[in-house]
């Protein structure tokens, strides 16, 4: 048995390989959460992040006998899924339109109990907020844990346009941060 | 108030998609069942590549079984004009077919589901191979398939796979494992900080904010706020301070089964393999008289290759071959004297030795399904192919010149159904797929075989390996 994956595991992945559908669902549903918060921090809202998802788990269920039951599941999983939206990222690239967001310039500075208040899947929807090139480099730098230069190669830009834009969507964050937090300090007040 | 730091930034966002965990949507899964559907719908040779192992060992079987038949109707005059319990044998095989198709008609007039499910409790459900290909062959083997295929989506349906402990969505999986100098993005912080979910209804503790005994949480929480707290402090607290805002987390629980149907029982969880091959080795004590089974004998060696198909959760097919060398001793009188020279007195005592080719056509049963191991039963038939006979005699009294021994220098032939198998066995698993069985077994002449016609009997203890091979689609 692996070290890496449990015998239930193995066992559903066996299944799995086999086409049953029951045997899937469960295996979705098991990573459903971990692969969805995935795919959200690589996804303009949560339809795209879906279509990721599914597109990503469709790889799972048809390549599976690709996959080295010796290694963690979740982590093959975790590269398919970003392999996935990093393919909608190339697509999109080609076709892609300077894209700007909106951001409070007003507010340099950020209210700390302000922050608190903010949830997780509201930090994650600023996430989302950044531009496509933005986020996919933040997520793949800060969250995933890339280095530049994979960045680079992966996105076919240069190691420097990686550092840049990780630079950008690190003082756009901020800016939405501030803004948030300004927002949420006014309506305690009130 | 300060400016938050790249290195801050970066923690905040990770800790918050760490334990961001979305609410499962079953209408995602739906999506992507349809898709899978549709692609194993465009590609046609998925059912085939799926059904492949099921429909090759059938056809195997079927095979085995249709040669069988034709040989026993056609074959040579030696075994048509043999009349020792000639009439078993087909007897069995009208019943068996009669079986067969009265179940056919009934199972027409039930739905699938449950005609999946009666053909994997009724032990009718067997067929006779060789019928069936003197039928339409085709016919049969589709419906037969189509039979099969159902009571294992049935029962796959009902071996239902522990549902486990949901997954939570942290990022560690994916998670490169690098060092800051290799160039990762400034700031990018590994966390090791270890969540503990304390369970459904219970705040969870973060780690970090511990409260002291004795000090509301109130109280805590406000003192470290004047103290001034970091983001990610503060992203903590807003749990505790808004916990009736309905956020999913911290003590998210994967608790509601949707529309899976309530855990079987324990015995339906267990796999049954599709099909199997097993090698095995058994000393093989024959006599012809059953009161001389215990008393002989020296054993002779018997080696087996086996495959194996599962009909339902507990019946399978077997059939395959098996060589074995029979040592016995007979009177004179249950040896069938058939030269052409006939001496005015046969032999005393017979003894023979005789290398043996067996064709078992078996069904098991399994009586009991552990997930390490099983007890089972089995029935069936064999056919004997002598390949070398040698036989010496003996004779008590005087006879003139008599023959001492007789060695064949070519096979009898094949004596079909010549005899009815039984055994018991227990099997235990050393792998998933890797099994070792231990099965005593006793063979019963149906009808003489060999030069002689004896009719002999057969015991032992097979001592096998089990190999279940994985195929994948």
């Amino acid at each position: 048995m692996s070290e890496h994956n449990s015998a239930a595991i193995l066992d559903l992945l066996d299944r799995c390989l086999q086409g049953d559908r029951r045997s899937q669902e469960l295996l979705y549903k098991q990573f459903y959460g971990y692969a969805m918060s995935l795919c959200m921090r690589y996804a303009r809202n949560r339809d795209e992040a879906q279509e990721i998802l599914n597109d990503g788990f469709f790889k799972v269920f048809t390549k599976l006998e690709t996959f080295d039951q010796k290694r963690p599941f979740k982590t093959w999983l975790g590269r398919v899924l970003i392999n996935t939206a990093l393919d909608q990222y190339r697509r999109e690239a080609k076709h892609q339109v300077h894209e700007d967001i909106h951001t409070a310039d007003n507010i340099a500075v950020v209210n700390e109990s302000a922050i608190s208040r903010l949830i997780h899947e509201e930090l994650l929807e600023l996430v989302q907020l950044l531009p496509t090139a933005y986020r996919t480099v933040f997520s793949m730098a800060v969250l995933d844990g890339y280095t530049h230069e994979e960045i680079a190669a992966e996105l076919d830009i240069s190691v420097g346009a990686s550092k840049s834009n990780l630079s950008r969507a690190r003082g756009k964050l901020k800016e939405m941060l501030s803004k948030k937090s300004m927002e949420e300090y006014e309506r305690v007040v009130r | 108030m300060k400016e938050l730091s790249d290195e801050e930034l970066d923690e905040l966002f990770r800790k918050s998609v760490e334990e961001f965990d979305p609410k499962y949507e079953a209408s995602d899964w739906q999506d992507l069942r349809r898709r899978l559907d549709e692609a194993d719908g465009i590609t046609g040779g998925w059912w085939f590549r799926k059904s492949a192992p099921r429909l090759a060992s059938l056809l195997l079987l079927l095979l085995v079984g249709g040669i069988s038949i034709y040989y026993y109707y056609t074959g040579d005059t030696t075994i048509a004009s043999s009349t020792i319990n000639k009439e078993a044998s087909p007897t069995v095989i009208s019943s068996s077919s009669q079986n067969k198709k009265s179940e056919t008609k009934a199972e027409s007039s039930i739905p699938p589901r449950r005609r999946a499910a009666l053909s994997e409790d009724e032990p009718d459900s067997e067929i006779d191979n060789g019928k069936l290909v003197r039928q339409d062959k085709k016919q049969s083997l589709v419906s037969e398939q189509r039979g099969i295929r159902k009571a294992r989506e049935d029962l796959s349906e009902r071996i239902q796979i522990k549902e486990l402990p949901r997954n939570p969505a942290s990022v560690s999986g994916v998670r490169k494992q690098t060092t800051p100098d290799r160039g990762r993005g400034a700031g990018a912080i590994l966390l090791s900080q270890k969540i503990d979910n304390p369970g459904i209804g219970k705040p969870m503790d973060i780690g970090r904010n511990e409260v002291p005994t004795g000090v509301s949480q109130q109280e805590s929480d406000s003192t470290r706020f004047q103290n001034g707290l970091s983001p990610i402090d503060a992203l903590s607290f807003r749990s505790k301070f808004l916990s009736g805002d309905g956020l999913p987390y911290p003590a998210v629980v994967f608790d509601q089964p949707l529309d899976i149907p309530a855990p079987p029982s324990e015995q339906l969880k267990i796999k049954v393999p599709q099909w199997s091959v097993r090698v095995g080795i058994s000393p093989d004590i024959s006599t012809v008289r059953l009161s001389q089974m215990m008393q002989s004998i020296t054993p002779g060696p018997a080696a087996s290759l086996l495959v194996e198909g599962s009909i339902s959760q507990r019946w399978s097919l077997q059939t395959g071959i098996i060589r074995s060398l029979k040592i016995y001793q007979a009177k004179g009188s249950e040896y069938e004297w058939t030269w052409t020279y006939k001496q005015p007195q046969g032999p005393s005592s017979v003894n023979g030795n005789c290398t043996v080719f067996e064709l078992p056509v078996n069904i098991r049963f399994d009586i009991s399904q552990r997930p390490m191991s099983r007890w089972f039963v089995g029935a069936g038939v064999s056919s004997y192919k002598m390949q070398k006979e040698k036989y010496t005699y003996e004779y008590y009294t005087y006879v003139h010149n008599p023959i001492k021994s007789w060695e064949s220098k070519t096979s009898s032939g094949w004596s079909f159904f010549s005899h009815a198998n039984a055994s018991v066995g227990y099997e235990r698993f050393i792998t998933k797929r890797l099994s070792l069985i231990a099965e005593p077994y006793v063979k019963i002449p149906l009808r003489g075989v060999g030069i002689g016609k004896v009719n002999l009997y057969s015991t032992g203890i097979w001592f096998s390996a089990r190999y279940t091979p994985v195929f994948r689609k």
